[in-house]
């Protein structure tokens, strides 16, 4: 029995050490893209180590934009700021609310935003595994206690052991010294937009050959997750605890893909109960009257808006932020 | 429990502990419990299914011993299957059942007013019932004594390495040996624990690696034609493979380590030459239960041909079923069943056509393409095992072969559609490194056509050992799937 518990015990010594070093090496070399289990995402996402650089110069903020890619690609800062209002687009890829509450507990206290706009796309409101976002902000955030808090709160094994691949990695390379990598066709703009230069009439030539993303269109909406919803909850009070204004809403995608959707009513008026449970505005730009959108033009593909897409829909967006009283409580703050 | 949570890396050392530790007059009691405790961890109520089942087969055992008129004997015997099989009907057959008179009812113009159970199948509900059921028919033949002992009866059902997924055992083989007492032995505990890290590799690293990318493929089918259905499917029958023989190993890998031989569930099945030779090397601890309990009794081969035959595809249409209530794991069953037939019935003309054609002068090649051709065949037939319905199966079967010039051009010119539609949704690194680890199964697999690699690994000093133990649990920590996923055969 002792000799097994002794090599038992050398085993998983010996174990432990490797799995740092291969790690470690694995970083220093590029390797790490072969590890599912290794793996870092540093400076590799659609710019979020930008975002993140970025978001320390700002404060006291009007407009805090959270959600997945459709919102740092829908929401163009600029246009807001044209207009008096100063916004951020803290949007990351396949953010989900679980995501959204820890940067919202890191971001709160520093950003004091006035009113937070949350974007529920279907997909990040029905799925249990955040792998994929979580990877994204742990890889590209310094790894302060809410963050840490993320990643081990998921108990999922792959995303733990993301979290001590970036401890490793960044022991040679910290975070400051990442060169971001710059993504053919798209420029990020201060403020957390991410602005496509593929041209709109090269846009209206190529949309409609996309024919492999209109095969997969979705027919039918899977019901929430009690997991995604738990965390929309507790936005909701985090929002109310710190006196801030929450306004949930649905971004547009193309006609093609909404009017496939069988079941498109019940997601929104499940998002609607929930709206009207927790007296929070609830706003459907599918459906909002006057907004008119190309699929050709003004969307890179079934759900993400294009530059003239986005500045289409931020005149609406504003006009809503307007009528709920958003410049009222900028001019009543000064 | 799951053999690859976090709940079994505690609950195994600490059993073990705790067993070698016990003088034997306890130890039933604590495996029976930590049984228990194993099969709760999933649904804690339907352990008075198996409560149920138990008693009624423990006191048919009794009885049938006891009886002596074989009429008698014949009676309680019945007793005990119609209680067993009478329980699956109920949890695993019975919405099936009325799913189909509805559509029946309804095509003649009725209504089905017989009312749904709500009711989720209990875990390994199958297998620990055929385990059951082999006890009863054993003593019935007289091949094995009625246990007395409540506990160690009770617990040749519900011993946790093989209670929700086998290898379903025969009393003659497990029994015996719950009486018999047994030492801490280094050799035996190393080999066991061995086994249990090489299924754990099969399962997590190949397995649930394998299972992210049919998934994609066989949840939205429609949105592929060509390649990607080819490949999720070659994808399926490996991750299937090491799934199932992946349990089997942890299952008699945990079972070694505190004394216990079970019985060999898996032996190289895609190194079979022909379908009877896979049915002999797959899941061998069903196969021989359907030869032994189902096969012989309708007569095996020792009847006229047509019968035989009709013996053969019964047997594969009932495994089809026992492996689910649906129609697709009837057709999969059927479609075994009519290879086999067909086998037979064009066995002696293939011979002929290989001699003429002399393909026998070249043993190798022809030995590479009755494997080749076993495999596409099991292929075939797995598409209708893990396809959601009929339609979807339908619809893979029908587009496999078709759209590749289409699918070529999208996967040439364009990367998006070239990690959609070839990476099957995962990066490149990832979808390699699927090939990586399938190359070292095959590898591994072919190394122990003679030889046991455990053996083998035996022979070197411990420093080098320590090598290969660094690699498969490191392999493991870094490459393996941990998504909560299931056995596949834990809903049969």
């Amino acid at each position: 029995m002792k000799k097994l518990l002794f090599r038992i015990s050398a085993v998983l010594v010996t174990c432990a050490i490797a799995y740092f070093v291969i790690i470690y090496v694995a970083s220093l070399t590029g390797f790490a893209n072969w590890l599912p289990n290794g793996k870092y995402t540093t400076g590799k996402g659609y710019y979020t180590l930008s975002r993140f650089r970025e978001i320390d110069k700002f404060s006291n903020i009007d407009v805090l934009f959270l959600g997945s890619s459709q919102v740092y690609r829908g929401f163009d800062t600029r246009q807001f700021e044209q207009k008096g209002l100063k916004a951020f687009n803290l949007g990351t890829s396949a953010q989900s609310p679980y995501n959204s509450y820890f940067l919202l507990q890191e971001y709160l206290p520093k950003l004091k935003p006035k009113y937070i706009v949350l974007d529920l796309y279907w997909h990040m409101m029905t799925k249990e595994d955040v792998t994929e976002s979580t990877v994204d902000l742990v890889s590209n955030h310094e790894l302060t206690d809410n963050i840490v808090d993320m990643a081990l709160t998921t108990h999922d094994y792959t995303i733990i052991s993301s979290l001590i691949s970036n401890f490793v990695s960044r022991v040679h390379t910290p975070l400051t010294k990442v060169r971001e990598k710059k993504l053919p066709k798209e420029v990020y703009i201060s403020g957390g937009f991410v602005e496509s230069t593929v041209p709109e009439a090269e846009l209206a030539m190529t949309n409609p050959k996309k024919a492999y993303q209109f095969r997969n269109l979705d027919s039918k909406l899977k019901e929430p997750s009690e997991f995604q919803l738990n965390y929309l909850e507790k936005i909701i009070a985090l929002c109310k605890q710190n006196n801030t204004k929450l306004v949930l809403v649905l971004l547009p995608v193309t006609k093609e893909y909404k009017n496939n959707l069988t079941n498109y009513n019940d997601y929104t008026n499940y998002i609607s109960t929930i709206s009207k449970k927790n007296n929070v505005p609830f706003i459907d730009y599918n459906t909002r009257k006057g907004l008119s959108l190309s699929s050709s033009e003004d969307f890179l593909d079934k759900n993400h808006l294009s530059p003239s897409g986005a500045s289409k829909l931020d005149q609406f967006v504003y006009e809503d932020l307007t009528s709920l009283g958003i410049k009222e409580s900028s001019i009543s703050s000064l | 429990m799951l053999f690859n949570s976090f709940e079994f890396l505690l609950f195994f050392p600490v059993v073990t502990i705790l067993y070698f530790l016990l003088p034997h007059r306890f130890r039933w009691f604590l495996l029976l419990a930590a049984s228990c405790f194993f099969y709760m961890f999933f649904k804690p109520i339907y352990i008075l299914i198996l409560f149920f089942t138990i008693v009624i087969d423990y006191y048919a055992g009794i009885l049938i011993e006891n009886s002596e008129t074989k009429k008698k004997k014949k009676f309680y015997l019945l007793w005990s299957l119609v209680a067993n099989i009478g329980v699956l009907a109920i949890f695993k057959y019975y919405n099936f059942f009325n799913d189909n008179i509805t559509s029946l009812s309804e095509a003649l113009g009725y209504q089905n007013h017989i009312p749904y159970l709500t009711i989720l199948l209990p875990i390994g509900l199958s297998f620990h019932t055929f385990q059951a059921m082999s006890y009863t028919i054993e003593v019935y033949r007289g091949h094995q004594k009625a246990e007395r002992h409540f506990g160690i009866y009770a617990l040749y059902v519900m011993f946790y390495p093989q209670l929700v997924a086998g290898p379903i055992e025969r009393p003659q083989n497990v029994l015996h040996q719950f009486h018999e007492k047994h030492y801490f032995d280094y050799d035996r505990v190393t080999s066991g624990l061995k086994l249990m890290a090489w299924g754990l590799f099969k399962k997590v690293v190949i397995a649930d690696r394998l299972a992210i990318m049919v998934n994609e493929v066989y949840n939205n089918p429609t949105h592929y034609e060509g390649i990607p259905l080819i490949l999720a499917t070659v994808f399926f029958a490996i991750q299937i493979y090491c799934d199932f023989s992946g349990y089997s190993d942890i299952a008699i890998g945990s079972a070694q380590v505190m004394g216990f031989t079970l019985m060999r569930n898996f032996n190289r099945p895609y190194f079979s030459k022909n379908i009877k030779e896979f049915w002999g090397r797959w899941h061998i601890s069903l196969s021989t239960w359907f030869r032994d309990y189902l096969y012989i009794p309708l007569g095996g081969n020792r009847v006229p041909k047509w019968r035989w035959y009709y013996n053969i595809f019964i047997v594969f249409l009932v495994s089809g079923f026992w492996h689910g209530a649906s129609w697709t794991f009837i057709i999969w069953g059927s479609l075994h069943g009519f290879y086999q037939v067909f086998g037979q019935i064009t066995g002696k003309s293939r011979d002929r056509i290989v001699d003429a054609i002399g393909l026998k002068k070249l043993p190798g090649l022809y030995k590479i393409i009755q494997i080749g051709t076993t495999f596409v065949l099991v292929c075939l037939a797995w598409v209708f095992f893990r396809a959601n319905s009929l339609s979807d199966a339908w619809y893979i079967t029908t587009h496999m072969f078709t759209g590749f010039s289409q699918s070529l051009d999208l996967i040439v010119h364009n990367g998006f559609v070239r990690q959609r539609y070839l990476f099957l949704d995962q990066t490149k690194e990832i979808f390699l490194l699927s090939f990586v680890v399938i190359s070292i199964l095959i590898l591994i697999e072919l190394f122990q056509r003679n030889r046991s690699l455990r053996l083998e690994v035996k022979k070197y000093p411990f420093p080098m050992r320590l090598v290969f133990y660094n690699i498969i649990i490191l392999s493991i920590l870094l490459l393996g799937s941990f998504s909560e996923a299931e056995f596949i055969y834990f809903q049969f």
